[in-house]
C-alpha cells in the first residue's frame, strides 16, 4: 500500500512542461526532413546506378558485336589460309647422300637399294634380280629389309594384284602420292621401260664384250 | 662397265691429272672410256682438256630432263680415240647451288648420279674415271659409292698423314670398292730417275716407303710415280700422256692401268 502511495505521488508531482512538447515535434520534424533527404539521396542514387548500369550495358554489348565482328573475320582468315596451305606430313626418313648410303644401309643391302633409287616408278623383285644377277627369292628378302627399314614402301601391281612393286621413299615421292597417274608419271614409266630393256640388252652385249676382251687379253 | 674413282684428303695431289691421264691410256687401248668431273668445288678439267662445256654434270643434277648424251663432250674426232668427258660446271652461281642444296635435292642429286651410270653403261662405255673433290665432301662420297675401284691419290713428300689415315679406316672401310694408294710426285736422291726407271738405292727407298704406308693405311700401294719436272712444266695445258705416249711418266700410268685392270 506504501508503494502504491508514493508512485502516486511521483506521478502526481511531474507536470508536463511546454519545453518537452516543442522538442518532440521539433525532433520528429528533423527526423522526417532528413528522411525525406535520405531518401531522395536514394533516389537520385538508384537514377544514377540506372543510368550508369544502362550506358555499361550498350558498352558491352557493342563490345559483344565487336568480338563477335572480328571473330568471323578472323574464321573467314583462317578457312582462306587453310585453303591456301596444305597440312605438313611427317617426311619419311631419307637417304640423300652417299654418306647415308654408307652410314645406315648394311653392305649386303646397298647394291639393292642403288638400283631401286634409279627406278622413279618402282620395281618388282625380279626387276631388281635381273639387274644384280642374283635369285628373285634373294632380292625379295632384300628388298623386305629394307621395307622394314622404312627406306621403302610396298604397293600391288594394278594389272597383277600378285605382284609387289617396291619404290623408294622419298619427299617426291610421299608428297606426289595421289597423283600416281599423271601424264607425266605415264611418261616416267615409258622411259623406265625402255631403260630397263636398253640395260638387258646392254648386259647381254657387254658379258659378250668383256668374254671377247678376256680373251684377247690372254692372246696379248 | 667398270666405274674408277681418284680421290685424296687433301687438294693438289694430282687427281684431275691422273685420271685424266688414265682415261687416255685406257682410250687408246680400244676401251671406250668417259672421264667425269665430280670435283664441283674445284673444278679444273675443263681447262686440262681445253674446253668450255656449255651443258655440264651440274646441269644434270637440277634437270631431270638431261641425259648423258646432253652433257658428254666427244674427243674421238680429235684424238682418233674413244675418249669423252663431262665436266663440271665453273660458274661461280651452279657451283653455290651445289653447296647449298637440301636434303631432297642431294636424294635427286645421288638419283641422277646413279642414272647416269646406268646411262653410260647402257652406251657401252667399258670405263669410267671419276674425279672426287677432296675430302669427305658429299658429292665426292657420291662417286666415291658408285665406283669399282678407288685410288686414293698421296703427294710422297707432304701428306698429311694422320689425316689421311683417319679418313681410310672410317670412310674406305665402308666402302664396297677395291681400294689402292696411288703415290704421286714421289721425290728420291735422283730426281727424276733417269728413262723413269728407279736406281736401286732408290727403290729400296721407295719400297720402304710403300711399306710404311700399307703398314699406316691397310692399304696397298698401287704405284708410286716419280716426280717428273715435264709433267710439272706442262701443268695444266692438256693431257700428258696424248701429247708425250712414249715418256716414261705416260708408262708409268700404262702400269697403273694394268695392275687396275688385273684387280676387276
Amino acid at each position: 500500500m506504501e508503494a502504491e502511495k508514493f508512485e502516486k505521488s511521483k506521478n502526481d508531482k511531474k507536470p508536463k512542461s511546454n519545453i518537452e512538447s516543442n522538442f518532440e515535434t521539433n525532433f520528429s520534424l528533423i527526423i522526417q526532413h532528413t528522411l525525406e533527404e535520405v531518401l531522395e539521396e536514394v533516389h537520385s542514387q538508384i537514377k544514377n546506378v540506372r543510368l550508369d548500369f544502362k550506358t555499361s550495358l550498350r558498352g558491352i554489348e557493342k563490345e559483344i558485336k565487336e568480338i563477335k565482328a572480328l571473330t568471323s573475320k578472323n574464321r573467314h582468315l583462317l578457312v582462306n589460309l587453310a585453303g591456301n596451305t596444305s597440312v605438313e606430313e611427317k617426311e619419311p626418313e631419307l637417304i640423300s647422300t652417299g654418306f647415308d648410303l654408307l652410314t645406315k644401309i648394311p653392305s649386303h643391302l646397298r647394291r639393292t637399294y642403288k638400283i631401286m633409287l634409279t627406278k622413279e616408278i618402282g620395281a618388282t623383285a625380279s626387276d631388281v634380280a635381273r639387274e644384280t644377277d642374283k635369285s628373285r627369292p634373294l632380292e625379295s628378302d632384300y628388298l623386305n629389309q629394307l621395307f622394314e627399314k622404312g627406306l621403302l614402301k610396298k604397293k600391288t601391281d594394278p594389272n597383277n594384284p600378285r605382284k609387289i612393286i617396291f619404290i623408294v621413299k622419298s619427299q617426291d615421292n610421299y608428297k606426289e602420292e595421289e597423283n600416281n597417274h599423271s601424264f607425266s608419271d605415264q611418261m616416267i614409266l615409258h622411259q623406265q621401260t625402255v631403260r630397263d630393256a636398253k640395260k638387258t640388252l646392254s648386259g647381254q652385249f657387254s658379258k659378250n664384250k668383256n668374254k671377247k676382251l678376256q680373251e684377247m687379253r690372254k692372246e696379248s | 662397265m667398270k666405274i674408277i674413282a681418284f680421290h685424296s684428303y687433301k687438294g693438289g695431289t694430282g687427281k684431275t691429272h691422273l685420271s685424266a691421264n688414265l682415261a687416255t691410256v685406257l682410250a687408246r687401248r680400244g676401251y671406250k672410256t668417259v672421264i667425269l668431273d665430280l670435283d664441283f668445288r674445284g673444278p679444273n678439267l675443263q681447262t686440262l682438256c681445253g674446253v668450255e662445256a656449255k651443258t655440264t654434270i651440274n646441269d644434270l643434277l637440277f634437270d631431270p630432263n638431261l641425259t648423258c648424251e646432253d652433257i658428254l663432250v666427244s674427243f674421238e674426232e680429235e684424238y682418233k680415240i674413244p675418249l669423252y668427258a663431262a665436266f663440271a660446271s665453273t660458274d661461280f652461281r651452279k657451283m653455290g647451288e651445289i653447296v647449298r642444296a637440301d636434303r631432297k635435292q642431294r636424294q635427286r642429286s645421288l638419283k641422277r648420279i646413279l642414272k647416269l651410270r646406268d646411262e653410260l653403261s647402257e652406251d657401252n662405255f667399258d670405263f669410267t674415271i671419276i674425279d672426287t673433290s677432296p675430302g669427305v665432301q658429299m658429292e665426292s662420297i657420291d662417286g666415291l659409292v658408285i665406283s669399282d675401284a678407288t685410288c686414293l691419290v698421296l703427294k710422297a713428300d707432304d701428306f698429311d698423314i694422320t689425316g689421311t689415315k683417319s679418313m681410310v679406316t672410317q670412310l674406305y672401310s665402308l666402302l664396297d670398292s677395291t681400294n689402292y694408294v696411288v703415290l704421286n710426285r714421289v721425290v728420291a736422291e735422283t730426281c727424276p730417275p733417269d728413262e723413269g726407271i728407279w736406281s736401286e738405292k732408290d727403290l729400296e727407298l721407295v719400297k720402304n716407303f710403300e711399306k710404311t704406308i700399307k703398314d699406316e693405311m691397310r692399304m696397298g700401294v698401287i704405284t708410286s710415280i716419280p716426280c717428273f719436272c715435264e709433267v710439272a712444266r706442262e701443268g695444266s695445258r692438256n693431257i700428258f700422256s696424248l701429247q708425250h705416249p712414249d715418256h716414261p711418266f705416260s708408262r708409268y700410268i700404262e702400269k697403273l692401268a694394268d695392275a687396275l685392270l688385273e684387280g676387276f
